[in-house]
């Protein structure tokens, strides 16, 4: 057992992990927060993307250990009450969502690059989103969802 | 769930040479944890200890010494991205680093992880031998350095011992007008791991031309063609000279990502298409 401290969506944890824990089952199980899936659990879909000191990274290949000392961001922090975000409400505009299981990932990858880069080309939204898998709205509505976002955003005025 | 384990994040390269002396068992290194994490899931590892390099002080540097590109340990494949000194001096391993896996897996994928993995595809492998990188190794009894072609022993085997940790790589820094080119074949337009991996680099005012292979044999192929390339002869004869030199040094396999009779033929094609983006035929 280890005693991490972390934050996330900014509120202070502090709590007891096995060293063999991984961080998104810590967050889902133990902390509640349900909204970042887990989908192939190897790093390669994307459902379990949450944003680690600034950076977006799927959390079910990441030890809870390893978040000790670290911000995170999940989908839950989006949205205030029943008040979402600019990306949430681009996501839904651009009809980017079906089944909605990739959805948080998405979301969470989107906020890392529009963080970084606020008004990103089409190239740079392919290689944020490369690692989220979506199964079918297609990603064509992704994409637009994502410029929607930087536009509502101030950032791309296209 | 993951096999019991012990986690250690020490803040000392000794610390990190005491628990590599004194526990039993398997112990494994964490940097990314990205392939380890995945074997440990399938169940291919099960280390009793983990040691997290992520501490160690000089492992997430990345700046020019002596005219050499250090790189640490801990370094990411977006931080090499990123990194202007890279993308100045050293563009093909930017490159390359947009090969490997997807965007949230390279901001943990370390390029010192992808070498240690020693996959025979791994992306990395080719852009860094071309660019003739060493490999710093250190251990409590001696500190060496290897040339990356030496590094790979066999499929996912390197000359690491169990006592030794990679502390970075030294990259050479070329002369202002080489280039290099890194070309992957992959099954879908997303992210997947290589079928076949060619890199090719040329600088014309020290006469070297090197090309790198990867997937294609057990371990990444190096061959250094300068000699042919800037030797007597024509272009064309120089091009099929070149082309025999890496048909006949390459090994590859039917597997899940390709035929043999394709990696063959596609390491033809890159060898020629990097080749003509390297230097437009007729300029020699």
């Amino acid at each position: 057992m280890k005693t991490i401290n972390f934050t996330v969506n900014g509120r202070n944890y502090k709590l007891d992990v096995k060293d063999n824990e991984i961080l998104l089952d810590v967050l889902r199980e133990k902390l509640h927060f349900t909204g970042a899936k887990e989908g192939c659990g190897e790093g390669e879909c994307g459902a379990c993307t949450v944003i680690m000191d600034g950076k977006a990274v799927t959390s079910c290949i990441i030890l809870a250990v390893e978040a000790d000392g670290s911000d995170i961001e999940t989908i839950e922090g989006q949205s205030v009450g029943e008040e979402i975000s600019d990306i949430q409400e681009a996501f839904i505009e651009e009809n980017a969502i079906q089944c909605g299981f990739c959805t948080p990932g998405m979301v969470m990858s989107t906020k890392a690059l529009l963080d970084r880069n606020p008004d990103p080309s089409d190239e740079d939204i392919d290689i944020a989103l490369s690692g989220n898998i979506c199964r079918c709205t297609g990603y064509y509505s992704i994409r637009n969802a994502v410029k929607r976002a930087a536009e509502k955003k101030g950032g791309s005025q296209s | 769930m993951l096999n019991k384990f012990e986690y250690y994040k020490p803040e000392s390269l000794e610390k990190i040479f005491d628990i590599l002396e004194n526990k039993e068992g398997e112990t494994a290194l964490l940097a990314g944890g990205t392939d380890l994490f995945v074997d440990m899931k399938h169940k291919t590892r099960k280390p009793d200890t983990i040691i997290d390099i992520k501490n160690i002080e000089d492992f997430s540097e990345i700046e020019e010494r002596d005219q050499e590109l250090f790189i640490g340990a801990a370094i990411t494949c977006n931080e090499i991205i990123e990194s202007e000194l890279v993308n100045k001096d050293y563009k093909i391993l930017a490159d390359s680093a947009l090969e490997v896996a997807a965007h949230q897996v390279r901001n943990r994928a370390t390029v010192v992880g992808n070498l240690c993995t020693t996959s025979p595809g791994a992306d990395m492998f080719p852009g860094l031998l071309v660019l003739k990188t060493k490999v710093v190794i250190v251990s409590k009894e001696e500190n060496r350095q290897v040339p990356l072609e030496q590094f790979a022993t066999g499929v996912k085997q390197n000359v690491l011992k169990d006592n030794e940790i990679v502390k970075g790589l030294l990259v050479k820094k070329h002369v202002a007008d080489g280039k290099g080119v890194y070309l992957k074949k992959r099954r879908t337009k997303g992210p997947d791991l290589s079928g076949v991996g060619v890199a090719g680099y040329i600088s014309e005012e020290e006469e070297y031309l090197a090309f790198a292979l990867g997937a294609v044999a057990p371990t990444p192929v190096y061959l250094d063609l300068s000699e042919i390339f800037f030797g007597e002869g024509n272009f064309t004869d120089k091009q099929e000279k070149i082309l025999k030199e890496v048909k006949e040094n390459i090994n590859p396999i039917d597997d899940v990502r390709s035929t043999k009779k394709y990696r063959i033929k596609m390491s033809q094609v890159y060898t020629r298409r990097i080749l003509s983006r390297l230097w437009k035929a007729g300029d020699k």
